[in-house]
């Protein structure tokens, strides 16, 4: 019996496939229940899956199991060290939960506060060492000599192309308006000429940037059309063979 | 008890009597009683004293009790009786109206002669008051020359204004009452009198009652013709009736007051166009008369007894608006648009049959067509992209042949499950390369739907290898980090405490090769697979800095979406990403490296797939644009 | 409380995130504290991804109680949690029955989603000029044209190496420049963002 199932499985997972990549694709032609109803199975199946992961990876594997073994195997030199990782964070995570009621939402705001201190100076100290000096440093050796190629024929590229890439970045820094002083109420932000005229160029590069980035989604989804008309087919083709 | 004071002559008498005894004025009534009948017969001293105008504001005396008739000198009764034998005859009980004409007539003298018995009766007692008062006699009527009415109305004009206009009607009742009394004594003056001439305006000639107080005596015993006898001598005012006018009798019509002079300066103020002022004319005829009280027989007036003044409850009214049938079925028609307002309309359901789903549709179809058909047939006819014209993938390549075999290399299966059919050709071959390594596999995933995507792709992968799915077991998939950015950062230092055993519920951190892992750095390679520009970004920012440190190369597999913005890193000196692999075209640019080339017409598809939608980006942009100008240029040729 | 209550949430944003900068500074000294804070850190994320669920499933099943037409969808969304948890439950997440769960429903339904993409998308593009049309929009436009006709070698025309180079230029130089740019300023704004958060000018989670 149990074997019968598992060789019908692969059918049947098949045609729940067939039929909600049908469902969906009817979106084309517009809004329709069909769809609302593929979309709610979705988002139950996920949050099931999500839900029974977190269990298991934090609350079961991080929480219970090492707890569990300490007192089994009466390894008590790794409690201490489990009770400051472990013990504190569950009873933050209850008080959390208060968060659940309308009424004691408030009390909760302790625990949301630890967590957006944690988040924004994990963050920050990302943005810092990870983005804003790399980059910077990037854009600086840009026209590094030592990067140069020794033809002097991909030379003068090398040199334009970078001094393209450098303005830009600029440019598109400055079409971002740091550092323009606050004017009274009412009045509008202007700029000098000069700096109106970068921040236009700068405009242009984010319309480029746009484009190609525009184009890599169209790319990606039209990819993902085409696995689903291989989907369907080859799904087609299963079932004919049965 | 404290002593009770009297109302008329202000002397102290003892708390258990009932009337003064000094002038035997009432001390415990409740108010100002309406005269009864015996009451009627009132002096004609208290009517000839007081002004006919103000006849009204007389207070009455108060109702005598058979004790206080006892208590009434005999003298008193009789001149009461002299006069009121002059006057009309009074029925038994009097209405209000004929109350107000008592004292009315008790106010006027009646036009009879007086009998002289009587008049020398009344005569001596007024003597005796006038000149207690320093006044003197008045003259006998009969040696007057005016009619004793029109001399007792003028004095009376004259005198009366300035001690009823000041006093209260207790000091009027008991100004009458003095008048009435026996003033035999030559007591102090009472306290009323001289509040009253202190009060008064204009002095009179002369003091009405001079600075010998008038004393009064007890007299109970005493016969009525030692009463009679005893009787004080007039006040001037009285005695003589030359000088005070008699007050105008009932039948005789009120003279009238005569209007004031006023001065030139007063009447230059009068405004020219003004009415001349007349006095208020309110008819009083029909006005209830006071029956009790001190205002008793006056009409139009509040009464001031306690049973005639009760409070009482305000009507209640009704706060109900009159609606008509008309306003309530508005009202109604109100209230039914107010209700559907708060009620979430649906929205309309919009027909499937529109323009744009049309042309959305006709869009679908010429680009699904093509490329089915490619996929149908199985094509082969566009020729696969070369790894070196795809920037990343010859570096990739690299990396991943520079991995000795068997060491451990964490993959972070970090993209959604929507992405897999562009990266799961990049995935597939990478996975391939790695297994023919033997490299140990660490899986790892940021994302809710990483740890069963990973698994997945290890059993196709397999499957792919040696046609069986759990044909590799060297691998171990640790499951999911939760906390996003924080999540890495706790990956990069601690990644045993954050992960301590695999889904499988294996404990893989106390077996080799992990066994050696102390942190992400240790790694041989870490390689990346998203979808997305932030996880990559998030990724190398706390990731990035701890490998190169190390100079564990980073390596990305990502979707055509996320390569604009993951290539500055890999363009980057130092690089932050060593090798990438970007959407379909990497794939197969990858799997052309690695000698796997795809068969099934996906990418013969994907390539008319681009080219088809390219046309009908071109074609709509000049439609467009044609059909946009055709109007402007009708207007310029109208 | 109305005034302590505040205080304190900021007080406490401002000295764990302390923590965590001093053990990027200082990681023999607070590198303990730090990796201690960021544990149970990530335990609570754990929690608020439960206590976000929870709050899904109490959505819909008061949607349920409410009598309306719609609350279908509400009852097959609840009833595939409560299937999917119990499957996957028993199974484990990497079960062979969680990953016929999860191929069978989630895969179909994620990659369809994104196949609908592909018609919109081509659909805007061919609707991006219908309103009148400004300096950048056609330049957005060329740039998409070029980069789709130099992407792969087109359908019965093959490779058109021209197209190729002018697309891989435009993916190399002008776009790495805008978004080297869109990076700087993104993590610019993180920075900012974060540092206000870190002296307690914005608080974000009330209060």
């Amino acid at each position: 019996m149990l074997d019968r199932i598992n060789q019908l499985a692969d059918p049947i997972g098949a045609i729940i496939g067939f039929l909600l990549t049908i469902m969906v694709l009817s979106y084309i032609i517009g809004d329709n229940a069909l769809f609302r109803l593929a979309i709610h199975i979705f988002i139950g199946v996920a949050s099931g899956y999500a839900a029974v992961l977190i269990l298991y990876n934090v609350i079961w594997f991080q929480v219970l199991i090492p707890v569990i073994q300490i007192f089994t195997t009466g390894k008590m030199d790794g409690l201490v060290a489990y009770a400051l990782r472990v013990v504190p964070a569950v009873l933050l995570g209850i008080w959390m939960l208060t968060k659940a009621s309308p009424r004691l939402a408030r009390w909760g705001t302790p625990v949301l506060a630890f967590l957006a201190g944690v988040g924004a100076a994990t963050v920050v100290a990302g943005a810092v060492r990870g983005t804003i000096f790399p980059q910077v440093g990037a854009s600086v050796n840009l026209l590094n000599t030592q990067s140069a190629p020794a033809e002097i024929s991909n030379l003068v590229g090398w040199f334009i192309n970078g001094l393209i890439v450098l303005l830009g970045t600029v440019a598109t820094l400055i079409y971002f308006q740091f550092g323009i002083q606050r004017q009274e109420e009412g009045v509008p932000v202007q700029r000098s000429v000069f700096m109106e005229y970068i921040s236009t160029v700068g405009q242009g590069f984010i319309v480029v940037t746009l484009g190609v980035l525009f184009t890599g989604v169209y790319i990606a989804a039209l990819t993902a059309l085409i696995d689903r008309i291989s989907f369907l087919w080859e799904t087609i083709l299963r079932l004919a063979n049965i | 008890m404290t002593d009770i004071i009297c109302p008329l002559c202000g002397k102290l008498n003892p708390p258990d009597l009932d009337e003064c005894i000094y002038c035997q004025a009432p001390l415990k009534t409740g108010g100002f009683v309406a005269p009864s009948e015996d009451e009627d017969k009132i002096s004609p001293i208290l009517t000839s004293s007081e002004k006919p105008g103000e006849a009204e504001n007389l207070v009455p005396e108060p109702k005598a009790s058979s004790d206080l008739e006892q208590n009434i000198p005999d003298w008193l009764k009789q001149t009461e009786a002299n006069f009121l034998d002059q006057s009309e005859a009074k029925p038994k009980e009097t209405s209000p109206d004929e109350l107000s004409e008592q004292i009315d007539s008790i106010l006027t003298p009646s036009s009879a002669p007086p009998n002289p018995q009587d008049n020398a009766i009344d005569e001596e007692w007024l003597a005796s008051l006038l000149d207690e008062a320093g006044v003197g006699m008045p003259e006998p009527p009969s040696l007057q020359e005016e009619t004793p009415d029109e001399t007792q109305e003028a004095s009376l004009e004259e005198q009366e204004p300035e001690i009823y206009q000041e006093g209260s009607e207790a000091e009027v009742e008991g100004a009458a009452e003095e008048e009435l009394a026996l003033p035999t004594q030559p007591s102090e003056k009472p306290e009323w009198l001289k509040n009253l001439e202190a009060s008064s305006k204009i002095k009179l000639e002369g003091e009405l009652f001079g600075s010998e107080p008038v004393q009064y005596e007890a007299v109970v015993n005493e016969t009525p013709e030692e009463k009679a006898q005893e009787q004080p001598p007039l006040p001037e005012w009285i005695a003589k009736p030359g000088s005070v006018e008699p007050p105008p009798s009932p039948e005789e019509p009120e003279t009238p007051i005569a209007p004031a002079e006023i001065p030139n300066w007063l009447e230059a103020l009068r405004p020219t166009d003004a009415v001349s002022p007349t006095g208020p004319v309110e008819d009083l005829s029909g006005a209830d008369i006071v029956t009790a009280g001190p205002l008793a027989g006056l009409r139009g007036v509040i009464s001031a007894h306690p049973s005639a003044i009760r409070a009482q409850k305000p009507p209640t009214y009704s706060i109900k608006l009159r609606v008509s049938d008309e306003q309530q079925a508005r009202l109604e028609m109100m209230e039914e648009l107010l209700a559907d307002e708060e009620k979430p309309m649906p929205l309309p359901s919009q027909p499937i049959i529109t323009t744009r789903n049309i042309f959305r549709l006709i869009v679908a179809v010429v680009l699904l067509l093509p490329m089915a058909w490619m996929i149908i047939s199985g094509g082969k006819r566009t020729s696969a992209p070369q790894p070196g014209n795809i920037p990343g993938v010859v570096d990739f390549t690299q990396r991943i042949q520079l991995l000795p075999s068997g060491v451990p290399v964490l993959i972070a299966f970090d993209y959604e499950a929507g992405f897999s059919g562009e990266l799961n050709i990049a995935i597939t071959n990478v996975l391939t390369q790695l297994m023919n390594k033997s490299i140990y596999l660490t899986l790892v995933a940021t994302t809710p739907s990483g740890p069963a995507l990973a698994e997945s792709m290890i059993k196709n992968a397999s499957l792919s290898m040696a046609r069986t799915p759990g044909f590799y077991s060297n691998y171990a998939n640790l499951g999911y980090i939760p906390g996003g950015t924080m999540g890495l950062l706790g990956l990069a230092t601690s990644p045993r405490n954050l992960l301590p055993y695999s889904l499988q519920i294996e404990s893989v951190w106390a077996e080799a090769p992990l066994n050696a892992i102390g942190s992400i750095k240790d790694f041989s390679a870490v390689i990346l697979i998203t979808n997305d520009p932030d996880t990559a970004r998030i990724w190398i920012e706390q990731i990035g800095p701890q490998l190169q440190e190390a100079g564990t190369p980073l390596l990305i597999v990502t979707s055509s979406q996320a390569e604009p913005l993951i290539r500055p890193y890999y363009e980057s000196t130092p690089a932050q990403v060593q090798g990438m692999i970007a959407g379909l075209v990497g794939g197969v640019a990858y799997g052309r490296t690695v000698g796997n080339i795809q068969q099934n017409g996906i990418w013969d598809a994907f390539s008319v797939g681009i080219t088809v939608s390219v046309l009908i980006i071109l074609i709509g942009s000049i439609a467009n644009v044609v059909v946009k100008s055709l109007p402007a240029s009708k207007k310029k040729e109208n | 409380m109305k005034k302590i209550l505040p205080i304190t949430n900021a007080i406490i944003a401002v000295i764990s995130g302390s923590f965590i900068l001093l053990g990027y500074f200082f990681p023999g000294v607070f590198g303990g504290i730090q990796s201690t804070l960021i544990g149970w850190a990530i335990i609570l994320a754990a929690f608020a991804l439960l206590l976000g669920i929870f709050n899904l499933a109490i959505v819909h099943w008061k949607k349920i109680g409410s009598e309306k037409s719609s609350n279908i969808n509400s009852i097959v969304l609840l009833t595939s949690m409560f299937i999917t948890i119990v499957i996957v439950g028993i199974s484990g997440p990497t079960g062979s029955w969680s990953l016929w769960v999860f191929n069978s429903f989630q895969v179909p339904v994620e990659v369809s989603l994104l196949a609908v993409l592909a018609v919109v998308l081509v659909y805007a593009g061919a609707r991006l000029l219908t309103r009148r049309p400004k300096w950048y929009t056609i330049l957005f436009l060329v740039t998409v044209l070029l980069v789709l006709l130099g992407s792969v070698p087109l359908f019965l025309i093959g490779e058109i190496t021209p197209l190729s180079i002018v697309r891989d230029w435009l993916a190399q130089v002008p776009a790495i420049a805008g978004a080297r740019g869109l990076l700087l300023g993104v993590a610019l704004g993180t920075v900012a963002t974060g540092l206000r958060i870190l002296i307690g000018v914005d608080r974000p989670y009330g209060g």
